[in-house]
């Protein structure tokens, strides 16, 4: 292939010599010649993703949440402390592996280019109100006499493997559209939310009501290989702008996974418990109380397995980026994106490019929205001689920074070999 | 490729490592009720035991049988046999004869000129002159239809000759041989027959050997006319001789045997009771049996009958055979037959008069004759065996003579079970002893003594009518033959007893003494009397205690199996309280403790409660007026959750106490304990 390219553009350079000057085709030669280095040669590429994003829990009580072995109520009120009206959390793990054959223009003509990679994606999104928040930490012993509001809660985990094929359609000569289909293997996946709920428990607790409309969609289930299976497709297109600027859009991961079976709850009741009753409380049989305990379970949940089918947590973009002409500082962009997760909020980012080094490149970010509300992101990229290229980057810096920040944050790893 | 592979081995870490992120443990409070219920008086006892007055007082009612005499058995099982073997002298082989004449016409024949003369003058009276007849007669006898050859032990042959003829007969030689062997049987001269006369003589055949062809000769005989009388001559008058065997005893005998009984036994059979005289039984089991053995080469035919012996009215017989002999194997029979749901008449023979416990039995015995010609020696014998085996009575009726039935039996009282320790005192309580009498005769019955056991100790019954006699009415039959027992109550109370001891002793057990005599005081003999297997005399206690009672520390208990994991299978439960609410409409005060024993039984802990669920408030006459209500808390502490894991059965103990000792209180049936449990716990995540 690289045998090829070389032909192709000695023949161009013997053509264009011939029919244009000396100084025109000096420089017309030079313009074809960079245009072949910028030719990319396919790679091979390892990446990972970890971390945690919250609006009201620091990076330093989210560590100590994830390292200790046990939360003392000191602990628990320090984890707390700044939850107001609820608890947004958002947590990312994903690890791939993918061989890239990038696409790129050569002599005004885009060459396509096309990747096969296999992804595992493991995500929680979550917003609990306060008030479940602390009936989840602390019971609700504290709250006896009060009305408790678990309402406008909702999360949701995911445990799945894409297997992605991307290629480029070119529509005309220079605007490559960027296609990803996907096929999804789900591991896991559990999903509930309280619409609207609220629990109440008699000072001296002889009684709870407990009002609940929620729904849910979990598999109850521990993690198998195939649990479920589905289908995702990717759309990113870059349109050029004027003085080298250009605009990305991009949708990525939209699709399903078809859950082979869990619970489907869609439950709106209310009840007051007073204890599993008994006429003979001296004989309480296996099949008394689990014919009682069963009452209960019925108005607030269904026995059976029922196959269901969830939206897979998609993303969608936009980023404008201009190129600037300054030795160091070499581009910036805005952009806004958005993941389908519970608690997310769309994310507002400007960022600036630095070439740090002959191969070494820096972006800085400032991000607003997501689950941390705001974020000082850092991405840097280091090329190791001419096959290696490592790019590291952390969201929400500023909370290691500054541990007890909230927010939390996302470390990213990537790898990449040229062949 | 080096670098490719040192590429790929992160890859590879990587993907193989799926952590998830950790989350630690931590504690919950949470107050939450678990259990609500109720306790009345109906899950303290069964409720098949309680009855309730109408002022609402809760009664106990309990009846137990302290005492079931049944009769052992009506008869005794009866086993008897009976032999007959039927021998060759014993078989009939008829008595075989044959009747010969001799017409004067026959006699004349013979050529002489007295024989023309005498046909000549036929119807004529004139003087018939003397003349000898030389034509021999003889007489063929053909028996074979019955035998070919008898060898005989005995046996005897009868001649008999009546002269018809008008003149004397003289030198009358008779002679009976067997016509193929010749050998004389026997040989008579008579000298002088006259006219009119007969001459009869029986001759031994002992040791003979005779055949089924026989011939009877007479030579020559002579008359010596009529001498001067004139006589009428009438050719058609005849000598008429008869030849009969009779009363053969064989040794062996080669025959066709006729049909005939070989034997007709009749048997009686008394069965086995003590004093009793028994009209009639019905079978509750036994067979009869009969079982024979011929070595005749000739089907013998067998009926057994036992005349009185009856089912839907019909006589019990059976029929069998036995099969002709096949020599050298006999011909063998044996059946058994079914007696069971037989009405047996034991009054004996239609003839016999004031029988009891008898009955009799007929075997017929007879060949039924194939027409085939058959060898008989003296070995040949037919030998029948009948039996009746394991005859017993499940009914029997007459008169059942004095008997007499001790019983002394331990029962278990099971209405004081749930009470453990403690005291207390009870009042108005009342106790039957019920006798039912289900035997047709009457019966005089003492109780000697009853003994309430508790492991607290023996308190023995104090009444006076210990040891005395007590009438039991005979039972009796109504149309259709169902018994209308007779009953006898003996009421104890606390005035004529210390029966209120007895029961405050809370037993465990009652043993009873007590003899039933049967005809105890009849005098004479009762024939109308009867008595079934599975009906007796049965005694049973009535107790009614009316719940008025003042107690202390009254100890009650009961046990479930506990299986921890069942509730709290991630072990999240660390510590806590139990808080039982309860509202008392119980005038009891009630103290509860739950012992929690592991799979061994062994008791590890206790959940115990510093305060008590109060009674309620009574009136003067003990009634509930007002409900309490009461917290009672159990403490959880980590000890005591891990005892919980461990334990596999829990007893809850309830101590009671009336709320105004010593003040009878009064138990209603509307009185309850509600209880709420509810728990303040700390449990961890799991």
């Amino acid at each position: 292939m690289r045998k090829l390219f070389l032909v192709l553009a000695c023949l161009s350079l013997v053509k264009l010599s011939a029919q244009t000057d000396s100084s025109d085709h000096r420089k017309e030669a030079e313009k074809i010649l960079r245009e072949l280095r910028a030719k990319k040669r396919p790679y091979l590429e390892l990446n990972g993703m970890y971390g945690a994003l919250t609006n009201s829990v620091s990076f330093a009580n989210l560590a100590e949440f994830s390292t200790t072995d046990f939360l003392t109520n000191t602990d628990k009120d320090d984890l707390l402390k700044d939850v107001n009206s609820s608890l947004r959390l958002g947590f990312f793990k994903s690890y791939g592996f993918k061989y890239v054959e990038p696409g790129y223009p050569i002599l005004d003509v885009y060459h396509p280019g096309q990747s096969f990679g296999i992804t595992n994606h493991s995500y929680i999104g979550s917003k609990l109100s306060s008030d479940l928040v602390s009936l989840l930490f602390y019971g609700n012993k504290p709250f006896l006499g009060q009305e408790m509001d678990l309402g406008n809660s909702v999360y949701e985990s995911w445990q799945y493997t894409s297997l992605d094929y991307c290629f480029d359609w070119v529509i005309d000569t220079v605007f490559p559209i960027h296609f990803t289909v996907s096929i999804n293997a789900g591991h896991n996946h559990n999903y509930f939310h309280i619409n609207d709920g609220s629990l109440f428990t008699h000072t001296s607790g002889e009684h709870l009501d407990l009002d609940l409309e929620y729904h849910v969609r979990a598999r109850d289930a521990k993690t198998s290989v195939l649990a479920g299976i589905g289908a995702g497709i990717g759309v990113e297109v870059d349109f050029k702008l004027p003085k080298k600027a250009f605009l990305n859009i991009k949708v990525s991961d939209f699709g399903f996974i078809a859950w082979d079976g869990g619970k489907v709850v869609d439950v709106d009741s209310s009840f007051r418990f007073s204890g599993l009753y008994f006429d003979n409380i001296l004989d309480i049989s296996d099949s008394v109380s689990n014919a009682n305990s069963n009452r209960y379970r019925n108005a607030f949940y269904k026995d059976g397995s029922t196959p269901y089918t969830r939206l897979t947590p998609f993303k969608v973009g936009v980023h404008y980026k201009k190129p600037l002409k300054g030795n160091t500082l070499k581009a910036y962009s805005v952009s806004a994106n958005y993941q389908y997760l519970p608690g997310n909020l769309p994310s507002f980012i400007g960022a600036t490019y630095f070439k740090l080094s002959k191969n070494q490149e820096l972006v800085t970010e400032l991000a607003l929205g997501s689950y941390s509300n705001y974020a000082l992101n850092l991405k840097y990229a280091l090329q190791i001689g001419k096959l290696w290229k490592l790019q590291l980057a952390l969201f929400n810096f500023n909370s290691l920074v500054v541990p007890t920040l909230n927010g939390g944050a996302v470390g990213m790893l990537s790898v990449q070999y040229e062949l | 490729m080096k670098r490719l592979f040192y590429f790929l081995c992160p890859a590879l870490l990587l993907v193989g490592c799926n952590t998830e992120p950790k989350v630690p443990r931590w504690d919950v409070d949470v107050v939450a009720p678990l259990v609500e219920g109720k306790i009345t008086i109906n899950d303290l006892v069964e409720s098949s035991t309680i009855e309730v007055d109408s002022n609402g007082l809760v009664h106990l009612v309990y009846q137990q049988s302290i005492s079931d005499l049944r009769p052992n058995e009506i008869i005794s099982p009866l086993n008897k046999e009976f032999d007959n073997t039927l021998l060759l002298q014993n078989i009939d082989l008829g008595s075989p004869s044959v009747k010969e004449q001799f017409s004067l016409g026959y006699l004349a024949k013979g050529g002489s000129q007295a024989g023309q003369f005498i046909i000549f003058n036929n119807g004529q009276k004139t003087v018939i002159p003397s003349f000898s007849v030389t034509r021999a007669k003889k007489i063929g006898i053909d028996a074979t239809s019955l035998f070919q050859t008898i060898e005989l032990d005995s046996g005897e042959l009868s001649l008999n000759i009546t002269n018809n003829l008008p003149v004397a007969l003289v030198g009358l030689d008779i002679t009976l041989s067997n016509t193929n062997s010749g050998a004389v049987i026997m040989q008579k001269l008579l000298d002088t027959l006259h006219s009119g006369a007969s001459y009869q003589e029986t001759f031994s055949l002992a040791g003979k050997t005779i055949e089924g062809n026989l011939t009877a000769a007479i030579p020559v005989f002579a008359t010596p006319g009529s001498g001067t009388d004139t006589v009428l001559i009438d050719t058609s008058q005849t000598i008429d001789i008869q030849l009969s065997l009779n009363k053969l005893k064989p040794k062996s005998a080669t025959a066709i045997f006729p049909d005939q009984n070989l034997a007709q036994d009749t048997a009686d059979a008394e069965i086995k009771v003590n004093q009793a005289q028994l009209t009639g039984i019905e079978v509750k089991e036994g067979s009869i049996f009969i079982e024979g053995t011929s070595t005749i080469a000739d089907e013998i035919s067998l009926q057994y009958l036992i005349p009185n012996a009856t089912k839907a009215s019909v006589p019990l017989q059976f029929l069998e055979s036995i099969p002709a002999a096949s020599s050298p194997a006999p011909g063998y029979a044996h059946t058994t037959f079914d007696l069971t749901g037989y009405s047996v008449d034991l009054t004996g023979r239609p003839d016999y008069v004031n029988i009891y416990n008898t009955f009799y039995t007929i075997l017929i015995g007879k060949i039924d004759s194939s027409g085939q010609m058959v060898h008989l020696s003296l070995d040949d014998s037919v030998r029948i065996k009948t039996g009746i085996q394991n005859l017993t009575a499940s009914k029997g009726y007459g008169f059942l003579g004095k008997d007499t039935m001790d019983a002394q039996e331990l029962n278990e009282i099971d209405i004081f079970r749930f009470l453990d320790k403690g005291l207390f005192d009870l009042a108005e309580v009342e106790l039957g002893i019920d006798i039912e009498n289900k035997i047709g005769a009457p019966i005089d019955l003492q109780l000697h003594e009853m003994v309430s056991q508790s492991s607290s100790g023996n308190v023995s019954l104090a009444w006076a009518g210990l040891g005395q006699n007590q009438l039991v009415p005979a039972a009796q039959l109504n149309a259709n033959n169902t018994i209308i027992p007779g009953f006898l109550n003996l009421p104890l109370n606390e005035s004529n007893s210390n029966l209120d001891a007895l029961l405050e002793n809370k037993p465990e057990f009652f043993e009873s003494s007590l003899s039933a005599y049967v005809n105890g005081s009849t005098q004479s003999p009762d024939y109308n009397q009867f008595i079934f297997f599975e009906d007796g005399i049965s005694a049973s206690l009535s107790l009614s205690i009316p719940l008025i009672l003042s107690a202390s520390n009254l100890q009650m208990q009961d046990s479930s199996k506990f299986e921890y994991h069942k509730i709290d299978p991630n072990n999240q439960l660390q510590s806590g309280t139990l808080k039982l609410h309860a509202d008392n409409s119980f005038p009891l005060d009630c103290e509860i403790e739950i012992v929690l024993l592991d799979a061994t039984g062994i008791a590890i802990d206790s959940l115990q409660s510093a305060e008590t669920a109060l009674g309620a408030a009574v009136d003067i006459n003990g009634n509930s007026i007002e409900i309490k209500e009461s917290t009672l808390n159990f403490p959880l502490q980590k000890t005591k959750v891990s005892s919980l894991r461990a334990c596999k059965q829990m007893v809850f103990k309830v101590s009671v106490s009336s709320v105004t000792p010593p003040q009878k209180v009064r138990i209603r049936q509307s009185d309850c304990l509600a209880i709420r449990l509810s728990g303040d716990l700390t449990i961890q995540n799991k």
